[in-house]
């Protein structure tokens, strides 16, 4: 108890004693109020240092019936104190006092039974150094004044003390309070006696209030309290070190301002009911300041609260401490709670239509209050029947929250303050949630280890998607989760520190993200966090589904059977995406546009880094993936047979894809490829050629199939259209437009294949595409039973001008298969149909091609060469005038036939003129030369001589005009004996410039 | 006498001999007589020559035009000789033609194997 409070009882006291005095002097002396008043008013100057004026003093019977009463009216304490609001510290209107008039006649003795003081006005102040102006009491060292104690009152038999319409104000600067009653009443019934008191209180205060305030000049309040209409009863007994009793107060109405906070709310302020009402049974030691409180009940409005415990008030040695208990009167109903409490402690509600419950709260606050330190509170909340809707974040209502809630609180300077949640459920619609766990610094950076278990309908999860995602979802969860993180993690996206253990199972999964459409009869989700799959990597999860149907827009369609996809990924709060993944799907079947491919068995692994700063998709995702394929069919519409997989390995990395194995069929074709190819990224900007250097094996192959399915690769379809119309190429013509933007070569190995109706075995070779020009480098294979090797220069400028530059040649052939083979060479050397048996045949030429590759004629220019032994000439017309002329006596020598034991000629074409460079023929004896010219328009000039025979004569033959049917004459002989006809080397020299324009081709700078 | 008779005989018969053969009169071609464009008679084969004395060769049945030829060639004049030279395959190839009639709308020509009217286009 506060100095002040205790100085002010005993100056009380001190009063009472004094009033005391004078009812001795006045029952010892004379019955007169003058001499009454005279005496009084020379007595107290002698016990108090203040100024003391009574008006009158008289006696009175009624007022204090059965006792004697002594009535002092307008007592005045005046003692001035600078700074205090009046020099006036107390006006008492009317002070009695009411004496024991049986013990007075009988025995003499004084003895006070009654103190009735009315309209008491006190003004009481403490100014900044603690000096109060009541402290009018000489201290026991001033020796000029006679001092008063308690102690000192043998005649005190109180019984009844009264006091009404008291109004006192307490001013302590030094403590910065303001404090003051209105109206009060006081009404003690009991007894007073040798320092005992048994005494019934009650009170009655039309107003009290206080202001606590930082200073006088200041407006700054740190707390104001008024009330209104406040009545207390207390019942007690003791001394002044003991008490022991009950307090019943009660408080009408009042306001309760903390810093600019209005605690009581205008609901409470208006409420019909009682603001306060407490009954607190209590024993109080006073000497040690401590207060023990039997089952007491606070109520505030319509709410009740059970309390019991220890209060131990601060002293001098002391701190201040509580050891109490605290429960609800039975289960609290909240929504009207809630309208009761301050605003600023329900802000959080402002979003919320309904919000309601029952609250049932036991709690216990055990420990000191210091500067440093509060009470830790123990706090047990049960929830039952909850409902919240807030149709801002959810449009439907979430009921039937019942929750079991253990809180401990620690308030003081670095406490931590949990609360562990034995159960929370909550239902929503057709959704269902349990929460188990605790949450660790309640007050400081929380830390939530739940368990979260709910089984709800997608559909109930929607409103909590934001309409920006454009996401849908249909299908039923079933979710366990754990979780452990701290708010702050959430709140800075440090997901990484976040741990989680998610188990989710979904049912007639259907959902629609943007424009992709997954659906799924079951899926399985399990998804961990942190991962310990990869270091530094924020999650992994793993999905597993029987059946998985997906669409994207209305180009992709594809079902997957039995996927399994394994993935774990950073944080994608904190930098972009980067994840790793392990696909495997069982079977499947896709759609993409009118392509449909059908697949056994997928494999795909790799890791994926999104960049949204890249246009290029590769570069966007930066893949590193391995594929392996089994068994996928592809349909195409433009083939007429489907692409059959059965096997397809791929490691692909930004720097360029790796084909371990793809094994094709397709149709009557198959073959395997694997090798590298390099540039992609590059490759898809336009910014270079896609680069690849792959090996090409079949058993057998259709190659005008295969031609048919890279032609035009990186043309403009429209623009090759637009040609062909500008040209009126046959719809049935589609010749091989060479493939743009690649570099490809393709080393190739092929048992049989066919290739422009030709059957060839045994092809082997490098074969280039080149940006717009395909380039066979030596090709070797067998055709026909000869032996042929190929090099050629392939482009395709426009479907009707198809270019090509070759280096032919082929041993040991037939000459009527070679003519089969390639019909050109009898429009080049007509004549050679006339010959029969095995050459070897050479030929180099440039030329454009029709779209059926016909040779456009007036474009051939070329040379070849053909060497052959024991060629036999067939009969015709033509032979036989030659023979005669020459004289052949019997040239049907061996069967009828003409023999050539060997034949060596040499020719160019250009300008669509064969020229036949001289040439020898042996005939058994005879020796001819032949050379000469014809034109594709079948004109022919020759000169054929006899340059040896048996008649050793020389004989020259002039074959003139049309081809078909020759002028042939005799002619000059134009040779000289011994004619040897010089080697052109004809072949020779135009190869070697074809091997340099091939060069040429192949080294030319790329894009 | 004798010497004489045998002398004049002699030289009748030559001059006979010589008036017998008719005189074949050599063209002697300028650059003007053969720029332009010509067309083969009954072929669809044109042949173009130009001021710079460069040409070219093109079928249009085959689909060539003067922008897209099937032969390139540089040509001169010299007599009645007109003269091709190109390379194929790198290796140089001239062909001579004796124009034996022209006017400013046809020409006539040796070839190779034949002889061929061309007309003006």
């Amino acid at each position: 108890m506060k100095k002040g409070w205790k100085i002010a009882l005993i100056s009380l006291g001190s009063l009472l004693g004094l009033v005391i005095v004078v009812v001795a002097v006045a029952l010892w002396l004379v019955f007169t109020p003058a001499q009454l008043t005279k005496i009084v008013n020379r007595v107290a100057a002698n016990y108090v240092n203040a100024e003391t004026h009574f008006d009158r003093v008289d006696l009175t019977l009624f007022k204090t019936f059965p006792d004697a009463g002594l009535t002092i009216d307008n007592v005045y304490l005046v003692n001035p104190v600078e700074g205090a609001p009046s020099d006036t510290v107390a006006h008492i209107g009317s002070l009695t006092l009411g004496v024991d008039v049986k013990s007075y006649l009988k025995e003499k003795k004084v003895i006070v039974h009654q103190v009735l003081l009315d309209d008491v006005d006190a003004d009481l102040y403490i100014d900044k150094e603690g000096r109060s102006n009541y402290d009018v009491f000489p201290k026991s060292t001033d020796t000029t004044k006679s001092t008063f104690s308690l102690d000192s009152l043998p005649l005190i038999d109180l019984r009844k003390i009264a006091v009404s319409n008291l109004g006192a104000r307490l001013l302590d600067e030094k403590d910065g309070l303001d404090t003051g009653v209105e109206g009060l009443d006081l009404d003690i019934v009991g007894s007073l006696k040798e320092g005992l008191v048994d005494a019934d209180v009650t009170i009655d205060a039309q107003a009290v209030a206080l202001n606590k305030f930082t200073s006088l000049d200041s407006a700054s309040s740190t707390l104001e309290v008024a009330l209104q209409n406040l009545t207390l009863a207390l019942n007690g007994e003791g001394n002044m070190d003991n008490v022991e009793g009950k307090l019943k107060l009660g408080v009408e109405s009042g306001e309760l301002v903390l810093g600019d906070k209005q605690m009581i709310n205008e609901t409470l302020q208006n409420s019909k009911k009682d603001l306060l009402r407490m009954q607190v049974p209590f024993k109080a030691d006073l000497q040690k300041m401590h207060i023990e409180l039997a089952e007491s009940e606070l109520q505030l409005d319509d709410y009740a609260l059970g309390l019991e415990g220890d209060v131990q008030l601060k002293t001098a040695e002391e701190p201040m401490a509580v050891d109490v208990a605290l429960k609800t009167d039975g289960a609290w109903q909240v929504a009207p709670l809630l309208e009761l409490l301050p605003q600023q402690y329900v802000a959080f509600k402002k979003d919320m239509k309904e919000l309601d419950g029952k609250v049932d709260l036991a709690a216990t606050a055990k420990g000191t209050v210091t500067d440093s330190t509060m009470p830790l509170i123990d706090a047990k909340v049960k929830l039952a029947d909850g409902r919240i809707y807030m149709p801002k974040s959810l449009p439907y209502r979430i009921n039937r929250i019942n929750g079991d809630v253990a809180a401990r609180l620690d308030l003081g300077k670095g406490g931590v303050s949990s609360a562990k949640i034995n159960s929370l459920k909550a239902h929503t619609r057709n959704t269902d949630v349990s929460v188990k766990g605790r949450v660790d610094d309640l007050t400081g950076d929380m830390r939530v280890d739940a368990d979260v278990k709910a089984v709800l309908p997608l559909e109930d999860a929607m409103p909590m998607v934001p309409d920006s995602l454009k996401l849908t979802a249909d299908g039923d969860a079933d979710l366990d989760i754990k979780a452990n993180f701290r708010m702050s993690d959430i709140k800075a996206k440090a997901f990484e520190k976040i741990k989680a253990d998610a188990d989710i199972t979904l049912k007639s999964l259907d959902v629609m993200f943007d424009t992709i459409h997954a659906k799924a009869p079951d899926l399985h989700v399990k998804m961990r966090m942190p991962t310990t799959v990869q270091a530094g990597k924020m999650a992994d999860a793993t999905i597993v589904s029987g059946e998985l149907n997906v669409e994207m827009g209305k180009h992709m369609k594809a079902v997957l059977e039995r996927a399994n996809i394994a993935a774990v990924i950073n944080n994608p709060m904190k930098e972009q995406i980067a994840a790793t993944f392990d696909i495997k799907v069982g079977e499947g079947e896709a759609n993409i546009d009118s392509m449909m491919v059908s697949l056994e068995a997928l494999a795909l692994s790799g890791s994926v880094r999104l960049d949204s700063t890249q246009k290029n998709i590769i570069r966007q995702y930066n893949p590193n993936v391995n594929l392996d394929l089994h068994g996928a069919v592809l349909y195409m519409p433009d083939l007429p047979d489907a692409v059959r997989l059965s096997q397809l390995g791929v490691a692909y990395t930004p720097k360029g894809a790796d084909l371990r194995k793809v094994e094709v069929k397709l149709g009557h074709s198959d073959f395997q490829l694997y090798g590298t190819v390099d540039n992609i990224e590059q490759w898809l900007d336009h910014k270079a050629l896609l680069k690849g250097d792959l090996n090409f094996t079949s058993g057998y192959a259709d190659v005008d199939q295969l031609l048919n399915l890279i032609s035009g690769i990186g043309s403009d379809k429209d623009t090759i259209e637009k040609m062909r119309e500008e040209d009126n190429v046959p719809k049935d013509a589609n010749p091989f437009i060479v493939p743009l933007d690649v570099d490809v070569t393709l080393h190739t190995h092929i048992k049989r294949c066919i290739a422009f109706d030709n059957d060839l075995n045994d092809v082997a070779g490098a074969v280039t595409v080149k940006d717009g020009v395909a380039v066979l480098d030596q090709i070797g294979f067998v055709c026909k039973a000869a032996t042929m090797q190929l090099t050629a220069m392939y482009k395709s400028p426009r479907p009707s001008h198809l270019n090509v530059a070759l280096d032919f040649h082929l041993l040991d052939i037939q000459i009527d298969e070679l003519i089969d083979m390639i019909p050109t060479i009898d429009t080049l050397v007509p004549m050679l149909k006339d010959f029969n048996g095995n050459a070897d045949f050479h030929l180099v030429a440039s030329t454009y091609l029709n779209a059926r590759y016909e040779p456009l004629m007036s474009s051939l220019r070329g040379a070849a060469a053909i060497t052959g032994k024991e060629l036999t000439v067939m009969d015709n017309k033509s032979v036989g005038q030659i023979a005669k002329l020459m004289g052949f006596k019997s040239w049907k020598e061996k069967d009828n036939k003409l023999v050539i034991d060997s034949l060596d000629v040499e020719l160019t074409a250009l300008n669509s003129i064969i020229e036949v460079y001289p040439f020898l023929l042996n005939v058994g004896k005879y020796q001819i030369c032949a050379s000469g010219m014809h034109s594709l328009d079948n004109k022919c000039g020759y000169h054929v001589e006899l340059l040896k025979n048996p008649l050793m004569a020389k004989i020259g033959v002039d074959i003139k005009g049309d081809l078909s049917n020759p002028k042939i004459s005799l002619g000059s002989v134009r040779y000289a004996d011994y004619y040897r006809p010089e080697k052109q080397g004809v072949v020779e020299k135009q190869t070697l410039e074809l091997k340099r324009q091939l060069k040429e081709a192949l080294e030319a700078k790329v894009r | 006498m004798n010497k004489a008779k045998i002398f004049i005989v002699a030289a009748l018969a030559v001059m006979l001999l010589a008036g017998c053969k008719k005189d074949k009169v050599s063209l002697n071609l300028s650059d003007s007589d053969v720029t332009g464009t010509w067309k083969k008679d009954g072929t669809s084969e044109y042949w173009l020559y130009r001021s710079d004395h460069t040409g070219c060769k093109y079928n249009t049945d085959e689909g060539f035009s003067e922008d897209f030829p099937s032969y390139d060639y540089e040509w001169s004049v010299s007599g009645d000789q007109l003269r091709h030279e190109t390379y194929e395959q790198g290796v140089p190839i001239t062909r001579t033609y004796t124009v034996t009639e022209i006017s400013s709308t046809s020409m006539e020509r040796e070839e190779e194997v034949a002889t061929y009217k061309l007309t003006k286009i």
